[in-house]
């Protein structure tokens, strides 16, 4: 059977490259794959704006394959950046063991919520649906006994590092007392202003991020541009640009929030028990539902990761990215594993249905 | 299946009967009458008659059509103390208490320990938040000081700054009420 393929938003280099290399592959693919200029399997650079607004604009009838440095869309399909023989080749003799109709009838699920970095390039360049399926944290946590659960955070989870993220950037800014602008391609840029302790963008609701902005609050340190103002020079840019000011919390919330992918942070103890120490205020912190349960809980009980996620019935990944988005913003107090504390209270469920009822209602 | 209902409380002023409003599907019904008719010192001691015209002195009532036919009823109480013997009718058998301070009032976080030892009973059974108004007007005390008050006094409660006039504010309330009911 013949396959056609085409690209979408690759740069030129990229796009001459990937003819050349599926010229050369050509003998050791299991069937024939041609380039065209219109075809249903495409290939999108997720790191374009270009690439990205095709990718959340969810056309039908076609097959899309990620390609960028990092499976931040969850891509069902991914190649990774640079380009290189042997995960194309890979990718395209997965593609081929699909039913003609799957391939291209079928859109792989899309989806705008960036996913955490590859464990390491080798699985980074390999076709995720070719993978084994990963059993979430959650339902792997769910499946051990409470007592084989005290190390598993620490034997399992790569920890975040956020010196190589826009966090990083953001807290050594703070600590030196930098004004500073921080963009990256496709992105409002970042001010802020550590004195003040307020930040500036051109973006008027941060609980709606769109996937451009929360790209930069996703991206490498080594991706951002970064510029030194003057505090007088930096009011000035905001004044002009009608910049809408956020209290230096919000970016910091949002940076971890979009970084951390699940893991915790480098030298926190997994196995400590934490509470939080008031309540979020939600005002200036995006969230999403799920965090105001997640706070709910934290705020009454003093509980592990593991029995926060086990009782708000929450991904681990999710209630990790919430405690790190905490503790960055200082809300959070930690105590030793064997200082549990939880509030025993049930809810019937007649009431939990009226509650759910009302939210549903107000929500819509 | 009993009432459903929602309380909304606090001090004179703080917008019960406007964020009531913002939620009812229907137009609120209240014993509001001008402040300007009573002529008690305590009274004129305690509202502010140019920013608010009128106060509550019975209650608010306001409903909510859940999607199973259901309805939800929210009820406001009067913010003088002198009524609170309506507090305790209109409590019972709530599901939950939204708490509104005034933080332009001539003592913010003296009415928030007021109203949390009011319904403590309450609180301690089933759940409470907080909504500070008017902070645009009277940025202090910040929240930074009733996270303190609450935090000495071992209480642990949502609390948020917010605007009575806008749903999104109320809604925010009920979501972390709702919340507090069902994981605090």
């Amino acid at each position: 059977m013949d396959y056609q393929i085409t690209t979408r938003a690759l740069d030129k280099t990229d796009n001459v490259f990937f003819k050349s290399m599926l010229q050369l592959i050509q003998n050791q693919l299991t069937q024939k794959w041609s380039y065209e200029e219109s075809a249903h399997i495409i290939l999108v650079d997720l790191e374009q704006p270009e690439g990205i607004e095709f990718w959340i604009s969810k056309p039908r009838d076609v097959f899309l394959i990620a390609y960028a440095r990092q499976n931040f869309y969850r891509a069902e399909w991914f190649l990774q950046k640079p380009l290189r023989i042997q995960p194309l080749l890979q990718l395209l003799n997965s593609l081929a063991m699909l039913q003609p109709a799957q391939l291209l009838i079928n859109s792989p699920p899309i989806t705008d919520q960036p996913a955490p970095p590859p464990e390491s390039s080798s699985v980074a360049s390999v076709p995720a649906a070719a993978l084994p399926p990963i059993p979430s944290l959650f339902s792997k946590a769910m499946s051990e006994s409470e007592g084989k659960n005290k190390n598993w955070l620490d034997n399992k989870l790569e920890y975040f590092e956020p010196s190589i993220y826009l966090l990083g950037l953001l807290q050594e800014s703070l600590v030196a007392a930098r004004p500073r602008r921080f963009s990256c391609l496709g992105s409002a840029p970042l001010y802020i202003l550590p004195h003040e302790n307020r930040c500036f963008s051109a973006v008027t609701k941060m609980q709606q991020l769109d996937p451009l902005q929360k790209n930069l609050y996703s991206s490498y340190a080594k991706n951002i541009k970064v510029i030194d103002f003057t505090p007088e020079e930096l009011l000035a840019e905001v004044q002009k640009n009608a910049l809408r000011a956020y209290p230096m919390n919000t970016a910091l919330w949002l940076a971890t929030l979009h970084c951390s992918h699940g893991r915790l942070m480098l030298g926190q103890p997994p196995d400590s028990v934490i509470r939080l120490k008031y309540w979020p205020n939600f005002v200036v912190l995006p969230h999403d539902t799920v965090h105001v349960g997640l706070a709910a809980f934290m705020l009454k009980n003093t509980a592990s990761l593991i029995t926060i996620a086990q009782k708000t019935h929450t991904t681990l990944e999710t209630v990790v990215d919430f405690f790190n988005a905490c503790k960055m913003i200082g809300l959070t107090i930690e105590e030793p594993a064997n200082e549990s504390r939880l509030v025993d209270k049930k809810i019937a469920e007649p009431k939990r249905r009226t509650l759910k009822d009302i939210l549903n209602r107000l929500l819509r | 299946m009993s009432e459903i209902k929602l309380v909304f409380t606090g001090s004179a002023g703080a917008g019960k009967t406007t964020a009531i409003s913002t939620i009812s599907e229907i137009p609120v019904i209240n014993t509001d009458v001008r402040s300007n008719d009573f002529t008690t010192h305590l009274i004129r001691q305690s509202i502010e008659t140019s920013r608010k015209e009128t106060i509550t002195v019975a209650m608010d009532y306001g409903e909510l059509t859940l999607d199973d036919g259901q309805k939800l009823r929210i009820y406001g109480t009067p913010g003088q103390q002198r009524f609170d013997y309506m507090w305790k009718i209109l409590i019972k058998g709530a599901l939950g208490l939204i708490i509104l301070v005034d933080n332009a009032g001539s003592d913010p976080v003296g009415d928030l320990a007021r109203y949390l030892d009011n319904f403590r009973e309450f609180i301690k059974e089933t759940s409470a938040v907080v909504g500070i108004t008017r902070m645009d007007l009277s940025p202090e005390p910040n929240l930074e000081i009733y996270h303190e008050y609450m935090q000495s006094h071992g209480i642990r409660l949502p609390i948020y700054s917010v605007d009575a006039r806008s749903r999104d504010s109320v809604v925010m309330l009920i979501h972390a009420l709702v919340a507090m009911l069902e994981y605090g």
